[in-house]
């Protein structure tokens, strides 16, 4: 079993696609290109094109006009030994298993019967990761997880009753966008927009484990909705500026710790970087807590809003440390 | 010298340029030198094609940069995943695999002879019947199809499909590894079923994902299956200690795989047998893993690693004997700032937190490196009371970067 392997390959899946195209019916150069470009890589029509339209890979024949399949009817590549060993070792993951009954999931054993499992779950030691993850295998937690798997992709509304973690609880009516999940909380998340704000720019964040009750509405959202457009539009014009001077190794560690948001670094001099880092409201807390794990190693240039947060902590800091005299004027000076 | 290829034949180099323009993407070309500007200048093209739509070019005094844009929070796949459907092949590879699977079809099986005889009809072309078995070989070992000897002959046929075999359940299949592909490990396994069956991932979102990891996952893999099987592993490490040009080959017996999910780094915990100590090393700096004979005692030292782990805050065993014990006393107001201790009960990692007094929390552990927990610590910067510990370097470390920010930031005592 290779993970690097070409029956993985673009190419082999771009010709799959024409394939299927040109057994059904004749396809033109137009069509053949098109398909080209939107499944493979940005040139890969200059290597593979010419191989598959000069016959060198004898795949298609040419009337003149179009293009037929040699191939008659082609069927879809089985899953691979691989594949089917990724799936086995999946399975006995509380969060795969939301997805499927015990039933589906005695079917998914025989079908990787043969296949050997990758590693185990005890290979892996998530160290930082939160303690208080949800309660997958509720069986309240695992319906309102269904419910969901069921609306999103037709754009049902549904009726969720929910209770935040600060105690307040409320009904509304929903259109459940995505779902999303962090390794790092542990929890999956509904990002969805309230029926009654569908054109309003608010996503609304609701915890799973927060759902109390959820329902199918017998509605759905008929617009055309661009869910990136949509996130993009509440992220500050402004990035967090970032200044970061090399020491402790702090130009490697910051630029792996902020690899997760979309961000632009250069360089100012030999050991000094600017880094841009791209957010919104509900990330700031959490980037503001990161930029300050960092201690002295990074400086924030702006937004004048950012800073004054990190100025507002230490302040607050040098006057707990200032009313308990754990860091007087001898112990400064003693410092610097 | 060799003609320009999108496609290529090892992983190895390509994983540095795309680690490097994605996680630094401030570099230009000069700052490559260790590799010529001719290689440097292949691998740009081949990663502005593989991720067109994500890269940025900047000019600076410094001269052109290339960099990755990424907002994992908005991505349904990793776009590095791309890095890995790029194995370049052979003609036979390609135009053998088709023939495959138009001629397998459900209930049919050949000999490689009878293969020929039919590629021969059907596409006016004569392999090697050799070529033609050993291709098969091949599948039968990925799994693709099955070999049945009949005395002398051997008949190949192919596995059904996947619709075929579960197909009550490939709605419900398909959205689990929706999801997987993008949060578990080797989760390019899974985009490549996504692949096979046309459908993208339009339902899930990962926050605080790391794209970068799965540059590792080659890595990743020789070491779960050294793990697997109780083996001892050489690699060759290349850590930030030594320049680019020098590598260690170090012996060492996997035992576990640390992963941080607030950095995305990854590291492989092992027993050194000629240290007798266990070692943590990071995914991203191994270059290479060959995988050498079992080891014997392999349990006793997991399980010594088990015992170990709960002294053990992030990824360090300490470099003495020596246990740090730290304690944070915080200010936290009782009622309204209630989520700020339930941020120590879920982050503390098993430290004991004491109600001291009205609006006072204390938090202390003992762990092997104290120096794990001073970026944790100084998230708590605005409620901290005191810092102590039983070592003195923390202490003054962790005063005098609280003071160098008070300066750096104009802040008054």
């Amino acid at each position: 079993m290779e993970l690097f392997s070409e029956i993985y390959n673009c190419y082999y899946h771009i010709v799959d696609r024409i394939l299927e195209e040109a057994e059904k019916h004749p396809v033109t150069d137009a069509e053949i290109n098109h398909l080209c470009r939107s499944e493979g890589f940005l040139e890969s029509g200059l290597y593979l094109l010419p191989k598959l339209k000069e016959r060198d890979w004898p795949l298609l024949s040419f009337d003149g006009t179009c293009y037929r399949a040699l191939t008659k009817a082609h069927r879809p590549l089985p899953l691979t030994l691989l594949q089917r060993s990724w799936l086995k070792t999946l399975l006995p993951d509380r969060r795969f298993r939301l997805f499927f009954t015990e039933e589906e999931l005695s079917v998914l054993e025989q079908f990787t019967e043969d296949a050997q499992v990758l590693w185990s779950f005890e290979d892996f030691h998530y160290y930082d990761q939160y303690l208080d993850g949800d309660n997958y295998g509720s069986s309240e937690y695992r319906r309102h997880f269904q419910t969901l798997l069921t609306a999103i992709p037709k754009r049902q509304y549904v009726n969720i009753s929910y209770q935040s973690e600060k105690g307040h609880r409320i009904t509304h009516h929903y259109l459940p966008l995505k779902l999303e999940y962090s390794a790092k909380n542990d929890r999956f998340r509904l990002l969805a927009i309230r029926e009654n704000q569908r054109h309003s720019a608010f996503l609304q964040v609701l915890n799973l484990r927060g759902i109390t009750e959820i329902s199918l509405l017998p509605h759905y959202d008929r617009e055309d909705f661009d869910f990136e457009s949509f996130v993009r539009t509440s992220y500050y014009r402004e990035p967090v500026r970032l200044l970061i001077k090399n020491q402790r190794n702090a130009l490697e560690r910051t630029m792996l710790h902020f690899s997760n948001y979309e961000k632009r670094t250069k360089k100012v001099d030999e050991d000094t970087w600017e880094c841009l880092i791209y957010y919104n409201r509900s990330m700031e807390t959490e980037l503001l807590i990161e930029v300050l794990s960092f201690g002295p190693t990074i400086q924030v240039l702006g937004p004048e809003s950012f800073l004054q947060q990190i100025r507002d902590r230490l302040s607050r800091q040098m006057e707990l440390f200032s009313d308990n005299h754990v860091f007087d004027s001898s112990v400064i000076s003693s410092l610097s | 010298m060799s003609e320009y290829q999108e496609l290529i034949k090892s992983f190895q180099k390509s994983r540095n340029y795309v680690r490097d323009f994605l996680i630094y993407g401030f570099k230009s070309r000069e700052d490559f030198s260790y590799k010529s500007g001719r290689t440097y200048d292949n691998e740009r093209r081949r990663i502005e094609s593989w991720l067109s739509e994500y890269i940025r070019t900047d000019y600076s005094p410094h001269g052109k940069t290339l960099s990755i844009a990424l907002d994992s929070s908005l991505l349904g796949t990793n776009p590095l995943y791309r890095v890995w459907k790029s194995k370049s092949f052979t003609s036979n590879d390609i135009m053998l695999h088709f023939f495959f699977l138009d001629l397998f079809q459900d209930g049919c099986s050949y000999t490689a002879e009878e293969l020929s005889d039919q590629i021969l009809e059907r596409y006016s072309l004569l392999p090697e019947t050799q070529l033609i078995r050993k291709k098969a070989n091949e599948y039968v070992k990925e799994g693709i199809l099955c070999a049945n000897r009949q005395g002398k002959r051997v008949l190949y046929s192919m596995k059904p499909a996947l619709s075929c075999s579960v197909p009550g359940i490939l709605t419900a299949l398909l959205d689990a590894i929706r999801f997987s592909q993008l949060t578990m490990p080797l989760g390019f396994i899974g985009s490549t079923i996504l692949d096979n069956q046309r459908v993208v991932n339009d339902l899930f979102l990962a926050r605080h994902g790391y794209c970068s990891f799965t540059l590792e996952d080659e890595i990743l893999f020789h070491l779960l299956n050294a793990m697997h099987h109780q083996n001892m592993v050489v690699i060759t490490n290349r850590s930030n200690k030594f320049s680019r040009s020098q590598e260690e080959k170090l012996p060492i017996v996997p035992m576990k795989i640390f992963v941080s999910t607030r950095t995305g780094r990854r590291f492989l915990c092992g027993y050194r047998p000629e240290t007798h100590r266990f070692s943590t090393l990071r995914l991203d700096q191994i270059h290479q893993v060959s995988i050498r004979e079992s080891f014997d005692q392999y349990s006793y030292y997991r399980k010594k690693l088990e015992e170990n782990l709960s002294a053990c805050f992030g990824v360090s065993f300490g470099v003495n004997h020596q246990i740090d014990t730290l304690k944070l006393t915080l200010y936290i107001r009782e009622g309204p700032e209630d989520y700020i201790y339930q941020r120590l009960k879920r982050e503390g990692r098993g430290g004991s937190i004491t109600h001291t007094d009205h609006n006072i929390f204390t938090y202390e552990i003992s762990v092997f490196d104290g120096n794990e927990l001073m970026p944790w610590i100084k998230t708590f910067i605005g409620r901290i009371l005191s810092f102590e510990s039983n070592n003195n370097y923390l202490v003054q470390k962790f005063y005098q970067d609280i003071y160098t920010m008070a300066k750096l930031y104009n802040t008054k005592e």
